[in-house]
């Protein structure tokens, strides 16, 4: 309950109810950021793990260090880990930035679609794709290699590759640079362009000269972010590099404590320089991020003139939609025929599609397993309880940071973004550190892994509502309090119905990160609080092939269904706000 | 007339920044008082702090004799127990609520229900002219619209003070100039008690019945209008008031106590003005004429008469500001009319009234 002495803008909260409400709510998010993370970095000092939040300091060493630093294949790991992801990022860049222009600049037939298209691969989640792009590209019983094979070629599709790791993060990474770079192209004053024009320059010299500049900011920014977001990837690497013996660092962790015996120690300190390389990238990227006000467009300008392509519009538009192909269709496609496959061998095109193998045995079949039942029960438990807690904590994060001005509430702000830079992995390492043996009777519950999901979508959830209370104009709180009513009435009635949109929206996003969630719950599970993730990730290193696709689908099928009741709801309420009749 | 709102050496100050500095005010029963300054001037946050949107570093406030801000003392009466209605700049409609939820909303608060609420949000839109708008969403508004409705929502609840935070600046001119109008009649209507902050000083002398100036967060000058205008206290006032042609002169002769002061420039202008503080031969003083108590003519050569070469004519529809050399220095004068014959370059007449130059008082010789 957020107590009644916060004011609007102003300062009517109590001397000391404020500042107390803010203490407590830092304590709260220390509890569940800094200190798992902390007790993770002082750990990877120690010789021994630690008991309780017991240190042993007599153990203080430098040697976790020196043996991952020593370790044979540490150099070609480093190497894997930011080649891959460079590469990827590369890539993305290509795809994202390419068809922002040709949706938001050109005539390209059907550039809506497009726009619509770009951002679709979002909704898959990252292991899913993989699990598609492992059905679609392993060397010996991928589809694409059975087709080349039949045709009589040699089957040389290797996803399982560099490669392939880095083509599989291109396509599903490209839609966070495409938003970036097309809301950047679309809201550019087109006049910027005009005035370039008319000072006599081509149309070269402006794109180099002014329309690149000045998106410049958004460019390195969506690039960094992509690059950040791959480094720490856990699970595309797992299930397309290790098969083909190509390691990545953060499969390397889950390796150093999964496989026996755990070595821990040695893992936390591969997960602390992890962490240094992420945190000096969102550093960076902030740094970039925050040169943006120079860009900053009016959006009062006129659109630009669309680019003509003339001839190559339909070939481009090709190219577009191929992109929707890959990363989508091709891949849901390949899902669906192993889910529906009775027998998954096979050599020839028409053995492939005999159509006495399809049914739907293994969707009733999974339905049955008590395993799956109970791991998708779970999935739902710790998302809804994720979605709860979360909101209430970041909506009352977002309100103090943002609508008050209590001493210290910037403390809140700086807490709430650091998991941006602490990838999923870290953060369940350090819960697992820090709960393990605490005798609160928290490990083995879905509570660690709730608490670790809190934490982990802390910066988008606040920043999700943040923005949507940083559009409500603060004279319509202050209006109100003019009008007489108390702080939590002014809440009630006021800031919670224009804030609706926006909190809905970090729900289903919510909703949508923790359904999917994997590496967090890494090691925070046990087995009565296995999660829907790590069940079809279990499936998969078991080669249950046909259960993973099944899974797979079910869970795209739970994550559109989110989305659509999100914005279905959304859309009602903003209905609702529109005149009657 | 009683008090109705007191305000004694209020200082608010944000970190290093001193937003109001040392402000007194005392506010009577029924008055309209506007206070006028440049933005930053602090007029805004003088009035967040009457609302008690903000809370005051140091000082005391009072609406109708009870203290409702005293940091000294620890006294905060929290905005929603103030019981002041307040217009926004914004308007702050709140956008999910329509006409009448808007307007009822303080009587809701006050718990009131029924057929008096409707009554009432009824009356209140009455008054506004919006009666027939009950049930319009309140998006579906226009600008003007709006700013009818925050009104009827400050007024429904019969506050004891009414607060207007530069409420018609964001409307075109016309609409400005007409809810001025209804503004200013509609607080004649009620006798409520109004503070109206602006940075327009044309609303400010229109509206007022006393002008309160700030400048970098102080008390100024606080007058009547024709005060104001007549006899500004600092140069600021007589720059943020008017357009008045300032400049530097020497004091030749003064005649006490009537106040008469002969002087001159070192363009070379003799006139006299009229000063309420005593001066010496030699002193350096500020004078202010204002352009419109000037008259510019052919020459009928009698002795008050000055000659000046025009140098620039600015036609502004209703009148025309003209730029003359008097004294080797330029000089402003505005002659009413549609009318603009007056070619550049041409030699005139100027003639100043009697009576109307004065000698600003100096910053820190104040009287």
């Amino acid at each position: 309950m957020i107590p009644a002495f916060i004011a609007g803008r102003g300062a009517s909260y109590g001397r000391f109810g404020g500042p107390l409400f803010v203490a407590l709510l830092s304590v709260l998010l220390i509890v569940l950021i800094v200190l798992p993370v902390g007790v993770l970095l002082i750990g990877s000092f120690l010789s021994e793990p630690p008991r309780a939040l017991h240190f042993d300091w007599s153990g203080l060493t430098l040697r976790n260090y020196t043996n991952v630093l020593m370790e044979p294949g540490f150099s070609s790991l480093l190497a894997t880990t930011v080649g891959a992801a460079f590469s990827g990022t590369g890539g993305a860049m290509i795809i994202g930035i390419g068809l922002a222009w040709l949706a938001v600049r050109t005539d390209v037939p059907g550039r809506r679609m497009i726009e619509a298209v770009a951002v679709m691969p979002m909704f898959v989640p990252p292991l899913v794709g993989a699990f598609a792009w492992d059905i679609l590209g392993s060397p010996q019983s991928g589809i694409f290699n059975i087709l080349l094979r039949s045709a009589g070629l040699p089957g040389v599709v290797n996803i399982y590759s560099f490669t392939g790791v880095a083509f599989v993060f291109s396509i599903y990474y490209a839609p966070y640079v495409f938003l970036f770079v097309a809301s950047a192209l679309r809201n550019m004053d087109a006049s910027l362009e005009e005035a370039s024009a008319m000072s006599g320059a081509g149309r070269l010299r402006t794109i180099f000269g002014v329309t690149i500049p000045l998106i410049l900011p958004a460019l390195l920014s969506s690039g960094l972010l992509v690059f950040v977001l791959l480094i720490e990837l856990f699970s595309i690497p797992a299930v397309l590099g290790e098969p083909g013996g190509v390691h990545f660092v953060a499969v390397k962790i889950w390796e150093l404590i999964g496989f026996a015996p755990p070595r821990v120690n040695q893992a936390s300190a591969l997960g602390a320089l992890l962490l240094v390389v992420t945190v000096t990238l969102v550093l960076i990227q902030s740094r970039v991020l925050a040169q943006r006000s120079f860009v900053t467009v009016a959006g009062k300008g006129l659109r630009p003139k669309p680019v003509g392509l003339g001839g190559a519009r339909w070939p481009l538009a090709v190219v577009g939609f191929s992109y929707l192909f890959a990363a989508v269709v091709l891949p849901y496609a390949a899902l669906l025929f192993i889910a529906l496959r009775k027998s998954l061998f096979y050599s020839t095109v028409s053995a492939m599609f005999d159509p006495r193998q399809f049914s739907v045995e293994q969707f009733v079949a999974a339905s049955e397993n008590s395993v799956i039942k109970a791991s998708f029960v779970n999935s739902l438990l710790v998302s809804g309880a994720t979605v709860v807690i979360g909101s209430v904590l970041y909506f009352a994060i977002a309100y103090t940071v943002h609508r008050t001005r209590i001493p210290g509430r910037k403390i809140l702000d700086v807490i709430t973004v650091l998991p941006i830079a602490i990838p999923g992995i870290i953060i369940g390492l350090g819960y697992l550190w820090s709960w393990i043996s605490l005798p609160i009777g928290l490990y083995g519950t879905l509570w660690i892994i709730i608490f670790a999901y809190v934490s982990q979508f802390a910066p988008q959830g606040v920043r999700a509502i943040a923005s949507s209370l940083m559009q409500i104009h603060p004279e319509l709180e202050e209006s109100s309090r003019m009008c007489g009513a108390g702080f939590v009435y002014t809440l009630r009635r006021v800031v919670a119905p224009l804030a609706w949109p926006g909190i809905l929206a970090s729900m289903t996003l919510l909703l949508v990160l923790s359904f999917r969630e994997l590496a967090t719950a890494l090691f925070l599970y046990t087995s009565g609080t296995q999660v829907f993730s790590l069940t079809m990730f279990d499936f998969w290193q078991r080669s249950s092939t046909s259960t993973v696709a099944v899974m797979a689908i079910v869970q795209t099928i739970v994550l559109l269904a989110i989305v659509v009741i999100g914005q279905r709801l959304r859309r009602d309420r903003g209905a609702s706000a529109l005149p009657p009749g | 007339m009683s008090l109705k709102c007191e305000l004694k050496s209020v200082r608010k100050a944000f970190g290093a920044f001193v937003a109001v500095d040392d402000v007194s005010l005392r506010i009577e029963d029924g008055e309209f008082v506007v206070i006028l300054g440049p933005s930053g001037c602090g007029k805004t946050t003088t009035m967040r702090l009457i609302a008690g949107l903000e809370n005051p570093t140091d000082g005391s406030i009072a609406i109708d004799n009870r203290i409702v801000s005293d940091p000294g003392r620890g006294v905060f009466v929290r905005p929603e127990r103030r019981d002041i209605g307040m217009v926004f700049q914004s308007y702050a409609i709140w956008p999910h609520m329509t006409v009448f939820e808007n307007v009822a909303y303080p009587l809701r608060v006050r718990r009131v229900r029924g057929a008096d609420l409707s009554r009432r949000v009824q009356q209140a839109l009455e008054v506004v002219g919006l009666e027939k708008e009950l049930k319009r969403s309140a998006t579906a508004l226009s600008g003007g619209q709006m700013q009818r409705v925050a009104l009827a929502r400050a007024l429904v609840a019969n506050p004891t003070l009414l607060l207007f935070d530069e409420p018609l600046s964001n409307l075109d001119l016309k609409l400005r100039e007409h809810l001025r109008i209804e503004l200013k009649e509609l607080q004649r209507r009620t006798g409520l008690t109004s503070i109206y902050v602006t940075h327009d000083q044309a609303e400010a002398v229109e509206l007022a019945d006393r002008i309160v100036v700030m400048d970098a967060g102080r008390v100024v000058q606080v007058g009547r209008p024709a005060e104001l205008y007549a006899r500004p206290n600092a140069k600021f006032v007589a720059e943020f008031i008017s357009s008045a042609n300032i400049f530097e002169a020497i004091v030749v002769s003064q005649q006490m106590p009537q106040g008469d002061t002969e002087l001159k420039t070192e363009g070379g202008r003799a006139f006299s003005a009229h000063s309420d503080e005593i001066l010496h031969e030699g002193d350096r003083v500020e004078v202010m004429i204002h352009p419109e108590d000037c008259i510019l003519d052919e020459s009928d050569g009698s002795r008050d008469w000055l000659h000046v070469e025009l140098l620039q004519t600015r036609y502004q529809g209703t009148s025309t500001r003209y730029t003359v050399r008097w004294g080797n220095a330029p000089f402003d004068v505005i002659v009413q009319g549609t009318t603009s014959e007056l070619t550049e370059g041409a030699e005139k007449r100027l003639r100043v009234r009697p009576g109307s130059a004065r000698v600003i008082p100096q910053e820190g010789r104040r009287p």
